[in-house]
């Protein structure tokens, strides 16, 4: 399939105050989405995760690589140009009360970037917005409303509402339902899966939370001090991790289970930051199958399956830090369906 | 938890009613505001007090004409240093002029000079440091230097040399305040605004397509507001002080122009020989209103934060 | 197994310019020795002001208008702040979220653990300073002598959140208070706190209430688990009685939205989230306005009804609940259990 998003040698790196070198927080990334569907970005904080998403949003400038939306060369773009692309493509945030204006009303919100890129008049504008609001499944009630009127899951809907307003084919959705409550989560994401099977949108889903990347996701990249260990159709790499920290992040997740405890590798320490990045796999100072060629230099990507990449010298040989499963030897989440 | 710190009760409620920017179209908007500032009054003591004080001045100045029938620059030539009585409730001064009506006269020429002079400098400070504080760059450096020379100056002793100076000493005045209010404005938004630039929301602004002008008066601006209201009534009690310290030492405004630095400096020679009303009042007048200002500003600052206490 | 802490039928009412909220309810919630009790429920639900009233920390506008918190036998509503004062940090600890804002920035996290134990314990002040290395090994941070001399600001997250662990064990407190202990870390380190955690109430026989809004992490960590909504307790049991067979809907709800499958079967999306106005309550059952099963009958009190080896749900229908996904319900059909205690407004 042909990419509708593409970075390629993304890299990106912020200058520290009173140090020569800068924080590395994205070190080499490629990134390929076909069109209409969604690649989750999974790592934990300082993973560089968020900044991918930014840098392809060129919310923030990268400082190396490419980034294609369509036919489009998004870096080279003139500041006017840029603005005016980012009908095209929008982003849904983590937190819905800090990424929304407190002081806008929500109908100001969803039709702001109406304003901006649109010659819709006013009555437009207002049929537009009711339009929205029955995308989300909320009602033209709640335009006239402030932000702080409304609850967690309602304004992650209406930060929905505003970046499909113009109709974008891409979103970078970072951590969408990560502030959510439980309660409601479900329901946004089962949203987004509904509009982007309709609209026929390209996602990256960032989240540090497996589930809803399992859930929601094609293909899986999973990202460790800026740089990505592992990638692959979803359903291969959540199920048969080959990297080492890919292994132990899955590890840690704890699903929602009544029966017994799995058995989990708790790392030690935690991801240092990324000024002085060491040579070779940045996982190597944690890593329990570390072994000295792992310093010398990036381990090149091993092919698992065709799809399926892992940045580990060692895949040939095996990785598993945990006893291995037995196929279909899960462990057996709740869902709504359980009873007794 | 719930209900003190969940982000509508901190968002901030300045005191025009809940979120300041309502759309003035909105119908409603105004009964909106008027129930907000009346939950405002009756928040605290402090409220009541302080907005009781700058109401009662405010009307006071508005209808001097109507209320007092004396001029306040009649002089009752034979009566001289007239203890109060009830023709002369404040007594009359050192020239024969009624003590009564010079001290409620006071009250327009203090808050006139006070109010142009701070919005004036709210104009320029807000407007400069918007642009200081999003921009940054050589402007914001230039800018920063240029306030730290000036504010490296004695405020009161920069005032006394600019207005002695000047030949038309209201406009001096005026002048001189606003010039000395304006760093605190552009120092106070221009904080402001860098911690702002960080908000999602206006990143949110920015992955929509915003232009930087639109960003910063739509989605920046208006969230600076609550502070600047703040530091707008401490800025009114300091600028009625500088009014009358400077006429108090003999720049600015002089006597018989009503004004209470001018009439505290004019009466204090009495003081010793026991005539103490000619100075007295009007310095109540001026703790009075500078009080007020000063409770209002904490009030305010207390309504905006209902975490703090 | 002897209970620790006992609160019995709290209600807070706060002050806010809309009028009086009703914060909490009547909250009832035991926590025996030994044992990791569970708090969930949403943003509002009253979870973390449940932990402060029986902590004594309320805010000037929040009051305890009933109710009761027994810790050891003695009532820690009705006891004198100095009393209270005296326990929190020695036999009543708190582990909060945003560690580094709990740590006071201007001495050595090292200073801080021993002088906190020296205030409790009265031990001199090389065995504190001694015990303070110690309690910073024991919460598995490296080269814990050197370490005791940083200051919060050098602490990364995770590491700030071991050393306020540390703190909050450095006397041995019988109950431990930990709200949101592990929100913002990385999974990894998350695992490695709430084993540590739980590791020293095995040793101990402490006990903690763990207030969090991860069904994940209840069902790893804790015994019994306790249900919030609209400042009451709606469902508690064992993990396996409240995961594996939720009664209330609102658990019902909570334990969907953590499955893995995203059915797009499920009636999508609709968002019935409306806040609760804390302020003016529906009567009877809270979640009525929510909840997909409500009938009119719901607004009559809500009894709070015994399902069976300590497994409770304050819902009318918490039997029927099966038989409605079963598509049998009937009004006849749903054997109304007895009410233990009606729980009024």
């Amino acid at each position: 399939m042909t990419a509708h998003v593409e970075a390629r040698g993304l890299v990106k790196t912020f200058p520290v105050r009173g140090s020569r070198s800068p924080v590395r927080a994205v070190n080499g990334v490629d990134i390929v989405i076909p069109r209409g569907r969604t690649l989750g970005l999974v790592g934990e904080s300082g993973s560089g995760k968020s900044t991918v998403g930014r840098c392809l949003l060129r919310l923030l400038e990268p400082t190396e690589g490419t980034v294609r939306h369509g036919d489009h060369d998004v870096l080279a773009m003139r500041a006017d140009q840029l603005r005016r692309h980012r009908a095209r493509s929008a982003m849904v945030f983590q937190d819905p009360y800090e990424s929304l204006n407190p002081r806008m009303r929500i109908r100001s919100i969803v039709e702001e970037p109406l304003m901006l890129h649109t010659d819709l008049d006013g009555r437009g504008r207002r049929q537009r917005a009711a339009e929205l609001m029955r995308m989300v499944r909320l009602e033209e009630v709640h335009l006239e409303r402030f932000p702080h009127e409304l609850s967690g899951g309602q304004l992650q809907r209406i930060g929905i509402a505003r970046a499909l307003a113009t109709d974008p084919d891409f979103l970078v959705l970072d951590e969408p339902t990560s502030s959510l409550d439980l309660s409601v989560r479900a329901g946004v994401l089962r949203l987004l899966k509904r509009l982007q099977r309709e609209l026929d949108i390209t996602f990256l889903f960032i989240s540090h939370d497996l589930t809803t990347v399992a859930a929601m996701s094609d293909d899986v990249a999973v990202m460790y001090l800026g740089t990505v260990v592992e990638q692959g159709p979803a359903s291969e790499v959540l199920e048969n991790p080959q990297h080492p920290y890919s292994q132990a992040l899955l590890s840690a997740a704890l699903p929602v289970t009544t029966g017994a405890r799995p058995v989990r590798h708790v790392l030690e320490g935690e991801t240092p930051s990324p000024v002085d990045l060491p040579p070779g796999c940045p996982f190597a100072p944690r890593c329990p199958l570390r072994r000295d060629d792992c310093v010398t230099g990036m381990p090149a990507p091993h092919a698992v399956t065709e799809q399926h990449l892992a940045h580990c010298v060692r895949v040939p040989e095996g990785t598993h830090i945990l006893p291995a499963r037995a196929p279909g030897d899960h462990v057996p989440a709740i869902s709504g369906a359980t009873t007794r | 938890m719930t209900v003190p710190t969940t982000p509508d009760a901190s968002a901030g409620l300045p005191i025009g009613g809940p979120p300041a920017h309502v759309d003035h179209d909105q119908p409603g908007a105004a009964r909106a505001a008027a129930r907000g500032f009346w939950r405002f009054v009756r928040s605290s003591p402090a409220a009541f007090t302080g907005t009781t004080i700058v109401l009662a001045f405010v009307v006071l100045a508005a209808l001097a004409d109507v209320l007092i029938a004396t001029d306040p620059l009649q002089v009752f030539g034979r009566d001289l240093l007239v203890a109060p009585n009830s023709e002369h409730w404040f007594g009359t001064d050192g020239n024969g002029m009624d003590v009564f009506a010079r001290t409620v006269h006071a009250i327009r020429i203090d808050l006139l000079i006070s109010v142009s002079a701070v919005g004036l400098s709210i104009v320029v400070g807000v407007a400069l440091g918007l642009i200081a504080g999003y921009r940054g760059g050589w402007f914001e450096m230039i800018l920063l230097r240029v306030m730290d020379v000036l504010q490296a100056f004695p405020a009161l002793i920069l005032a006394l040399a600019v207005v002695a100076a000047a030949q038309e000493s209201i406009t001096a005045v005026i002048a001189v305040i606003a010039f000395l209010d304006t760093p605190v404005f552009i120092r106070m938004t221009r904080g402001q605004v860098l911690s702002l630039r960080e908000a999602m929301y206006v990143e949110a602004a920015r992955s929509t397509g915003n232009k930087p002008w639109r960003i910063m008066w739509r989605h920046i601006m208006p969230n600076t507001l609550p502070p600047l209201i703040i530091q707008t009534a401490v800025r009114l009690a300091w600028s009625v002080m500088i009014v009358s310290s400077l006429a108090f030492v003999g720049v600015g405004i002089q006597v018989p122009t009503p004004e209470w630095g001018a009439m505290i400096r004019h009466g204090s020679a009495y003081v010793t020989s026991g005539q103490w009303w000619p100075s007295v009042f009007p310095g109540l007048a001026l703790m009075l209103l500078v009080l007020g200002f000063n409770l209002l500003a904490d009030a305010i600052q207390d309504h905006l934060d209902p975490r703090k206490d | 197994m002897p209970s620790l802490l006992s609160v019995k039928g709290l209600r807070v009412h706060i002050e806010t310019p809309d009028g009086t909220a009703h914060a909490l309810n009547g909250v009832d919630l035991e926590v025996a020795e030994h044992e990791i009790v569970g708090l969930i429920g949403e943003t509002g639900a009253g979870k973390s002001l449940t932990a402060w009233s029986v902590l004594g920390l309320l805010g000037p506008r929040a009051s305890v208008v009933a109710g009761t918190a027994e810790f050891e036998g003695s009532d820690l509503v009705t006891m004198p702040e100095r009393r209270r004062r005296r326990l929190r940090g020695r036999d009543l600890a708190v582990i909060v979220q945003n560690p580094r804002g709990a740590l006071d920035p201007l001495r050595s996290i090292g200073r801080q653990i021993a002088q906190t134990n020296r205030r409790h314990r009265g031990v001199s002040r090389s065995t504190a300073r001694r015990n303070a290395v110690q309690a910073l090994r024991d919460v598995g941070i490296p080269d814990a002598a050197r370490r005791s001399k940083s200051y919060a600001h050098q602490l990364s997250g995770g590491m700030a959140q071991r050393v306020l662990i540390a703190l909050a064990m450095i006397n041995e407190p019988r109950l431990i208070i930990a709200d949101e202990p592990t929100t913002g870390l990385d999974l990894t380190v998350q695992a490695q706190i709430l084993d540590l955690v739980r590791a020293r109430v095995d040793e101990t026989g402490s006990a903690v209430l763990l207030i969090t809004h991860d069904l994940g992490v209840v069902a790893h960590y804790c015994d019994r688990v306790a249900v919030m909504f609209a400042g009451r307790i709606v469902e508690e049991g064992t993990v396996a009685q409240v995961f594996g067979d939720p009664r209330h809907p609102y658990t019902r709800a909570l334990v969907a939205a953590s499955s893995e499958s995203l059915d797009e079967q499920l009636t999508e999306e609709e968002d019935r989230s409306d806040p609760p106005n804390l302020v003016d309550l529906p009567d009877g059952c809270h979640y009525r306005p929510r909840c997909p099963f409500a009938e009119e009958s719901c607004a009559a009190p809500v009894p709070n009804v015994p399902l069976g080896e300590g497994h409770l749900a304050l819902c009318h229908f918490p039997s029927a609940l099966t038989a409605i996904e079963r598509g049998t319900h009937d009004d006849q059909a749903g054997p109304r259990a007895e009410p233990v205690g009606e729980v009024s407004r």
